[in-house]
């Protein structure tokens, strides 16, 4: 990286301070320091830059006050679409009839992703909503509908403070394990325009500030999020799909297998976090 | 199966006869701009709650029309009077669709 950003700095010194600013902003590499360039640090004792926090870190004040207040979070919108659908017989079947109440599945959030029955496919927590879905006559259902991600977000909730927990299955582990192996390459694998890897922001560059953002290490504890830019809850896959488009790569699909394999790197590497969502962001 | 809106009404302060308290109200609601449009370049159709109206056992106390500038999941909050006998606050909406959703809450006093 220092490498790289050499002759790219003299040209923005040589450009002007605006620019130079705004490259520091994206890409607050070691060596900009020295060079006596406006310094992109975070506000001095705001922010925590440990990397083993969950996102709910980074939130400001009011936002966090606002995550508690169960009464006019929006959050609790879709906790409450996704209770009466848990226990909507409109399509024959309801979640409650084969899982029983929803707050006794307590670890099903804390352990996807996990390989599909066909011990191949890696699918998420969403994936299997639908695919339930499905089985029980709601055909209809897409990834990011309301009332999926209302499941998602009761689930979440059954499940805070359970610890994350993915671990390798005892049947075709070697599966699980290539697809792991996968997810952590794309994790320090440079895409998109800005040519930049998810380490550059989420390890390295941890409680700096890149324009309004506070970047946080990147664990998936929090999720779903209602993203307040989005004006509605998102499931892992929106957020890594508006990361791809925040480095101004190419889009993967929804449900892109990649999209998956990066999730399960992400939740393995943050075994033992607590899970703490449904939660609001910026 | 499109699910109901869902809203919520809560208090905020202590309900005591003559103290004035907080009322809260959010509801799930896109509030379409109309002013957007979809992938295929269609424009999405506008709704947006056009009428908010807050009742006091029965009585108008508040009313309310919205307009596109608000964000989607209005929440509106206002200043209110616990009458001395108490009462049951509920807040009715209208969109543009003409679904109607409405939530009420008893102003239950503290002892």
């Amino acid at each position: 990286m220092q490498h790289r950003l050499g002759p790219w700095l003299t040209s923005a010194l040589l450009a002007g301070p605006a620019l130079a600013f705004s490259l520091v902003l994206t890409l607050a590499a070691p060596q900009v320091q020295s060079q006596n360039l406006p310094q992109a640090e975070a506000r001095p004792g705001t922010w925590p830059s440990s990397t083993r926090l969950s996102g709910n870190a980074f939130l400001p004040p009011g936002l966090l006050e606002l995550q508690k207040e169960t009464g006019t979070s929006p959050v609790t919108l879709w906790l409450d679409k996704g209770k009466a659908q848990w226990t909507d017989r409109s399509g024959g079947q309801s979640c409650e009839g084969c899982h029983g109440a929803a707050e006794s599945l307590t670890t099903a959030a804390a352990r996807f992703p996990r390989l599909a029955a066909d011990g191949q496919r890696l699918i998420n927590l969403e994936d299997q909503i639908l695919a339930c879905s499905a089985r029980a006559g709601r055909t209809h259902a897409r990834a990011e509908d309301d009332e999926v991600l209302g499941l998602s977000a009761v689930l979440h909730n059954a499940a805070k403070g359970q610890l994350i927990d993915v671990q390798a299955p005892s049947a075709n582990a070697a599966q699980w394990q290539t697809h792991l192996g996968q997810g952590a390459q794309l994790f320090s694998r440079r895409i998109g325009r800005m040519n930049l890897a998810c380490v550059h922001c989420h390890e390295q560059n941890v409680s700096r500030q890149m324009r309004a953002e506070v970047i946080s290490p990147g664990h998936p504890t929090g999720f779903p999020i209602y993203r307040m830019s989005w004006q509605r809850m998102g499931s892992i896959e929106r957020r890594l799909r508006a990361c791809y488009s925040g480095v101004q790569a190419v889009l993967p699909p929804q449900g892109a297998v990649e999209l998956r394999q990066l999730e399960l790197y992400l939740k393995v590497r943050a075994n033992g976090m607590p899970i703490d969502g449904p939660s609001i962001r910026r | 199966m499109a699910l109901q809106t869902p809203s919520r009404l809560t208090f905020v302060g202590s309900i005591r006869p003559g103290n004035t308290i907080e009322a809260r109200w959010i509801a799930g609601h896109p509030m379409e701009t109309g002013l957007r449009v979809d992938d295929a370049g269609r424009r999405i159709q506008r709704n947006i709650v056009i009428q908010v109206r807050v009742l006091l056992d029965g009585q108008l106390i508040l009313d309310f029309e919205p307009g596109t500038g608000m964000s989607a999941n209005p929440y509106l909050a206002f200043g209110l009077t616990v009458p001395p006998q108490g009462g049951t606050l509920s807040v009715h909406w209208l969109d543009d669709n003409g679904q109607r959703g409405s939530v009420q809450q008893i102003l239950l006093m503290e002892k």
